[in-house]
């Protein structure tokens, strides 16, 4: 939720509002700062309860600025637990949470934030910044449907099932896009290896250390810029993981991306990327259960692949 | 065919013309020389790019064009070319002037010089410092902007030969100029002034001076400009995504945000009556410049872009004629910022091809007016429809007219549930006098059904048919039709209790002439539903029953959730006009607006089911709910100042009710 701050605090905030940022978004710098002064609600300081709590807030704030969002919703989480009362801990709570575009949650804890101390402005203010997130968020899924006509030109006409092509020889290489996408993964491995096929799990969970790129950063390891080759294929299973430039190139065999529980925003992010940004037409294909729909695309719906 | 039929469809305003920001710096000068090194151009940023997150797009690399110079014969005729092929109609240049001393001018002079290539062109004033930090700010100036009225004056001569040249793009005759940061410019209304007498005594047109909304300002409009030009990314609000980058560096401290929030916030923004040109742009990420202090936008997909031409030129269209119907985009060749339409190694021509295909289908479409016709035009109109053959009477019944009840239906596709819907209504403990049915042009056999059950029907009965045109128009005609003295609308898949109409016409009186009940949510079977929509209906509702006043539960939401649910006295509309042209959000806009000209009354007790089903317009999944809110809202925000009903404490309630909305840029300037 921060802009990048300009040079001087009365210069007009970056996100257009108008204002000028020590109003707009450098509010939220502030309210963060003044986490350490005592709140209104905060009793006296005699009491070491309370310091602790003051010391637990300390480490939520530093954890929120620091982008740890989800131990900083952890911290102000143990400090309401123990006092329910404190409005900035909610509020900031509300905040990391908006921050991790989790915006209903986010909207309760404002809510409460504000119920508590309905006389400080700057609650209101993220909870009309909460609003709008989840409105945007809403209206780009909107904007996605609406232009998914022109998405058309890089899908493939749906084959009678998804791994089509695929045979005795062929190398599959499935690309896991998140945890909760292993398992569809699997099943797809299973069914590459039924057609005696050579399969390559591509797993970015199990993938060596974080921070395993090539020097120029161009590449990342679990997604290689290696083609399958003619014969082969390339499944990306779940459409939560940016895979960039890795199929920018002509390469032999057909891509295919699966989407299961994803957003109709990122299934045409990966959409392009796995099209190479419109070299080729890309198999897609939503489980049955997956709440995604493709009216407009021809794509296959559930197995079996 | 009608004049409304005319003016939709023969469009005889003329085309849009689209204009692409065109940047010379693709050659080297002695003064980059100095500043960034030997040989320094745009492309030497370009080059140094590096990603910073998985699936960061940078660098970029050049398509077809290479790595161009600029002063290099055939690449400005190549340039031409390929934005000629696409439906671009010329570039605005970049036009350096520090009190005399030019910068990067060779690919313009040469294009003057030359007369080749034959493409239009036209030029913006970049008149700002250039600096170390690429932002203009104060410290670090490599050169400096010094203004003066002499130095102004001076500067206007010199575009006086470049206004000559037959290419020059011309608006109303006149030569079209760009100015970049206008508010930079002290004395600004003389400095305007001054370059049209400087015009006068040349003999030649004066310019047509658009400002560029870098800066928010209604200074220059104010100081004599024409008209200003949306200048995206500035004013995008930011939607900071870097919280969910996977990989992101951890020393990147710039801005993740979202290019489908853009064009969101470009759909939905309201124009008003400004005379302001639209500008859209393919991608943003100005890594190759501010490495990691960029601003990067993610999501770009030139699907999403050619949608959002087509959705500009519709706009252009809808509220500019002729010349002044204008299109701009951001830019042609700004590769440090990631923004081009030129072919990159990634993309090749595919945003060219985005924006040929946006322009044509975009000049295509209705016009948009979402302006509620007056009564009178209203009424002319469907006369008009009805000589014309457009709107076909079928069967014409009409009612008594004086005292009456006429109950107006728009109908389309919905023969499924019209015998229970029709039913409804002749069971009614106070039956209409007449029933009026629009058939939207429907494609199933609905019209005949409403045509079979009229025959045996306990009131007069008019049935129209038209080709599809929207349900606003459908219920404009009906409202033409109609000969009673109250209006009840209805849907053509909604069910009246059966107290409905006697509930609603006790609640008109002297000072309600407009008044909406409770409504239930039902499904296909008419049981009721539970969804988010019919919750927060139902919070509206108690906050209504609770006593708060309705426009500032109204502004949120539209309690009343349909047009069906709204009965009115037609005198009415003689204040309001008809229904505006929102495809949807029609009804919100029309009580909206009637707040004015009356009090309306909110009947507590459901009588009105609303069915929701697959096809339903009120889904918030429908862009045109997310699109049309924000005008209806700044439409009628932009007469908050002289509403009649509101005083100084219900007006500064509903300020902190728009703050809350996070809607604030909608509200007026100059009212407290």
């Amino acid at each position: 939720m921060s802009v990048v701050a300009p040079a001087s605090r009365n210069a007009p905030c970056p996100c257009g509002s108008g204002r000028r940022y020590k109003d707009c978004h450098g509010r939220l710098a502030a309210d963060a700062r003044s986490v350490a002064a005592p709140s209104v609600v905060a009793p006296p300081r005699a009491d070491p309860a309370r310091d602790v709590l003051a010391q637990r807030m300390q480490e939520a704030l530093a954890a929120q600025q620091a982008g740890r969002l989800d131990e900083a919703i952890a911290r102000y989480g143990e400090v309401l637990d123990a006092a329910p009362d404190i409005y900035d801990a909610w509020h900031m709570r509300g905040v990391a949470r908006f921050q991790a575009l989790r915006y209903d949650d986010a909207e309760r804890d404002i809510l409460r934030a504000i119920e508590i101390a309905p006389h400080l402005p700057s609650a209101r203010q993220n909870l009309a910044l909460v609003r709008q997130g989840r409105y945007l968020t809403a209206a780009e899924d909107a904007l996605c449907r609406a232009a998914l006509p022109r998405f058309r030109d890089l899908v493939a006409e749906a084959p009678a099932a998804l791994l089509d092509g695929i045979g005795p020889g062929s190398l599959v290489r499935i690309v896991v896009g998140a945890p909760a996408d292993r398992a569809l993964a699997d099943v797809l491995r299973r069914a590459a290896l039924g057609r005696n096929a050579r399969v390559r799990l591509d797993d970015a969970g199990t993938a060596a250390e974080p921070d395993a790129r090539d020097a120029d950063r161009s590449e990342y390891r679990g997604v290689g810029r290696d083609s399958p080759g003619d014969g082969g294929a390339t499944v990306l299973v779940g459409c939560g993981r940016p895979i960039g430039d890795a199929l920018a190139s002509d390469g032999g065999g057909f891509v295919a991306l699966v989407a299961d529980r994803d957003t109709l925003a990122a299934l045409v992010d990966r959409l392009e990327e796995a099209s190479g940004f419109g070299r080729r037409r890309v198999r897609v294909a939503v489980t049955a259960d997956s709440p995604l729909d493709l009216a407009a695309v021809p794509h296959l719906r559930g197995g079996p692949w | 065919m009608t004049a409304t039929d005319a003016a939709a469809r023969a469009d005889s305003h003329g085309p849009v013309r689209t204009i692409a920001f065109y940047l010379p710096q693709f050659h080297a000068i002695p003064e980059n020389d100095r500043w960034w090194g030997e040989g320094f151009t745009e492309w030497t940023n370009v080059r140094r790019a590096s990603p910073m997150f998985e699936g960061h797009r940078q660098p970029m690399r050049p398509g077809v064009l290479g790595w161009y110079d600029l002063t290099t014969p055939g690449v400005a005729e190549a340039q031409a070319a390929l934005a000629r092929e696409h439906g671009i109609h010329g570039f605005c240049y970049y036009y350096y002037w520090f009190n005399g001393r030019r910068l990067l001018e060779r690919p313009l002079d040469a294009l003057l010089a030359q007369g080749t290539p034959d493409f239009p062109f036209c030029i913006c004033w970049a008149n700002e410092n250039w600096t170390r930090r690429w932002d203009g700010r104060e410290s670090d100036v490599l050169i400096a902007q010094h203004y003066s009225l002499d130095d102004s004056a001076r500067l206007f001569d010199a575009w006086l030969r470049l206004f000559a040249d037959p290419r020059y793009i011309r608006v109303h005759g006149r030569p079209l100029l760009l100015v970049y940061k206008a508010t930079l410019i002290p004395e600004l209304e003389r400095t305007v002034a001054l370059w049209r007498g400087r015009a006068r005594q040349a003999g030649v047109a004066e310019p047509w001076l658009v400002s560029c909304e870098t800066e928010e300002s209604d200074a220059p409009l104010a100081a004599g400009f024409d008209a200003t030009v949306e200048f995206p990314p500035h004013r995008h609000q930011a939607v900071w995504l870097n919280a969910g980058i996977p990989g992101l560096d951890p020393s990147f401290r710039g801005l993740v945000t979202s290019y489908r929030a853009q064009v969101v916030q470009s759909l939905r923004r309201y124009v008003g009556t400004r005379r302001r040109l639209r500008c859209v742009f393919p991608s943003w990420d100005n890594s190759a410049r501010r490495g990691r202090d960029a601003t990067v936008f993610t999501g770009a997909s030139p699907a999403i872009f050619g949608h959002w031409v087509e959705a500009m030129v519709r706009d252009t269209r809808s509220r500019l004629q002729g010349d002044e119907r204008l299109l701009f985009v951001n830019a042609w060749n700004e590769w440090a910022e990631g923004c081009c339409l030129e072919p990159d190694e990634r993309f090749g021509t595919r945003n060219l091809e985005a924006l040929r295909d946006g322009l044509d289908r975009g000049s295509r479409l209705p016009l948009v007016r979402y302006e509620r016709p007056a009564l009178d035009e209203l009424e002319r109109e469907c006369a008009d429809a009805i000589a014309a053959g457009e709107l076909a009477l079928m069967r014409h019944e009409p009612g008594p007219g004086r005292g009456g009840v006429s109950v107006v239906m728009p109908l389309y596709n919905h023969e499924r549930y019209l015998e229970r819907t029709l039913a409804a209504i002749a069971d009614q403990t106070r039956r209409p006098d007449e029933l009026v049915v629009v058939d939207d042009g429907s494609s199933d056999a609905g019209a005949d059904l409403v045509l079979a059950w009229a025959r045996d029907a306990p009131f007069p009965v008019v049935v129209a048919r038209q080709s599809n045109r929207g349900a606003h128009t459908a219920i404009n005609r009906g409202l033409a039709l109609a000969t009673g003295e109250v209006v009840a609308l209805s849907n053509s898949d909604d069910l009246y209790e059966p107290r409905r109409l006697e509930a609603m016409l006790a609640a008109l009186d002297n000072e309600h002439a407009l008044a909406f009940s409770a409504v239930r949510f039902v499904d296909d079977d008419g049981h009721p539903v539970r969804l988010r929509a019919s919750e927060e209906n139902a919070a509206c509702a108690a906050r209504l029953a609770g006593g708060e006043s309705l426009i500032d539960v109204l502004l949120g939401h539209n309690v009343a959730v349909s047009s069906g649910n709204l009965v009115f006295r037609r005198s009415l509309l003689a204040a309001t006009g008809g229904f505006g042209g929102y495809e949807i959000t029609h009804d919100w806009d029309f009580l909206l607006a009637a707040t004015r000209h009356t009090g309306v009354a909110f009947v507590p007790e459901p009588l009105y089911r609303y069915r929701v089903h697959g096809g339903n317009t009120m889904a918030e999944g429908r862009l045109a709910v997310h699109v049309e809110s924000e005008h209806v809202i700044g439409a009628f925000l932009e007469g908050i100042g002289t509403h009649p009903r509101l005083d100084a404490g219900a007006r500064s309630r509903l300020a902190a009710i728009v703050e809350s909305m996070g809607l604030s840029r909608l509200w007026p300037r100059d009212i407290a």
